[in-house]
């Protein structure tokens, strides 16, 4: 992102930190589809992903006033994402302890005519062997956010986040390689 | 799977997913995010929901103790007047 577009997104979250409605609407619309991916990435349900957006962007509008530098907005609303997604997973590990269903009960079939390529069924597969935390850290990783940021949204070193980036990565590879040749 | 392949299957898995947003996402986001503002009480009200609460509980633990009270009394002073009568008839003896 350069100069200009951080200007223009600075102020285009000043506008929405008054209320400005319009504001709002534009950054839910920017912003919607990266948000979308990044949920896909770490739930890996297609039908999860309108319900989290929506909870993410409604936290977004609902706590925008609170957010102390614009500038940071991306980071800021990539780590709500997150947070949002890794809550959720939570609550249904939660609910399995207490109800009869299987975690393949839950599953809702892909749509019908809803046919991946081979490279998007081989991520998507390979993505499901991680672990939630290391979906969410590569997506964050595709979402351009720097080491810096990702080790202050979740709390930890810089060294810790390359080493759990190193390691995620090499088990998404591994995985997606056994998953395509097959 | 190399950095070409990878970048590639992250744009079509972001593709997917934001094929599930209905065109009128943004929209819906802000209704709901209104509809949710408008409903939720703000700080004033639920301080005064809650003083009101108070207020009401500390007046009916007033009544009934006041209640239990007058009843205690006027007991106590039904069996005095028994005692006193009863003392009054043995002294009249």
């Amino acid at each position: 992102m350069d100069q200009t577009e951080t200007t223009a997104l600075v102020d285009l979250v000043r506008r929405a930190q008054k209320g400005s409605e319009a504001a709002q609407r534009e950054l839910i619309v920017s912003y919607q589809h990266r948000v979308a991916g990044f949920v896909y990435a770490i739930t890996n349900r297609s039908d999860l992903v309108e319900d989290l957006a929506q909870q993410i962007f409604i936290k977004m509008v609902r706590a925008i006033d609170r957010l102390q530098a614009p500038a940071q907005f991306e980071s800021w609303l990539f780590r709500l994402a997150r947070n949002t997604c890794i809550d959720h997973l939570r609550r249904q590990k939660l609910r399995r302890i207490f109800t009869p269903f299987a975690p393949e009960h839950e599953e809702v079939a892909e749509p019908p005519g809803a046919v991946d390529t081979e490279e998007l069924d081989a991520l998507r597969h390979a993505l499901a062997q991680l672990r939630p935390q290391d979906r969410a850290l590569l997506a964050l990783v595709q979402e351009g956010r720097s080491h810096i940021e990702i080790a202050q949204a979740l709390s930890i070193t810089v060294a810790a986040v390359k080493a759990r980036l190193h390691r995620a990565r090499e088990q998404l590879r591994q995985h997606y390689q056994s998953n395509h040749e097959s | 799977m190399n950095p070409d392949q990878e970048s590639h299957a992250w744009s079509r898995l972001q593709a997917k997913a934001a094929g599930r947003l209905p065109p009128d996402f943004a929209d819906r986001v802000l209704r709901a995010a209104r509809a949710g503002l408008e409903a939720a009480p703000s700080i004033l009200g639920q301080f005064l929901l809650g003083a009101a609460t108070a207020a009401v509980c500390a007046l009916v633990v007033v009544a009934i103790h006041s209640h239990a009270t007058s009843v205690e009394s006027a007991r106590n002073l039904a069996d005095w007047q028994a005692i006193s009568s009863s003392s009054s008839a043995i002294d009249d003896n």
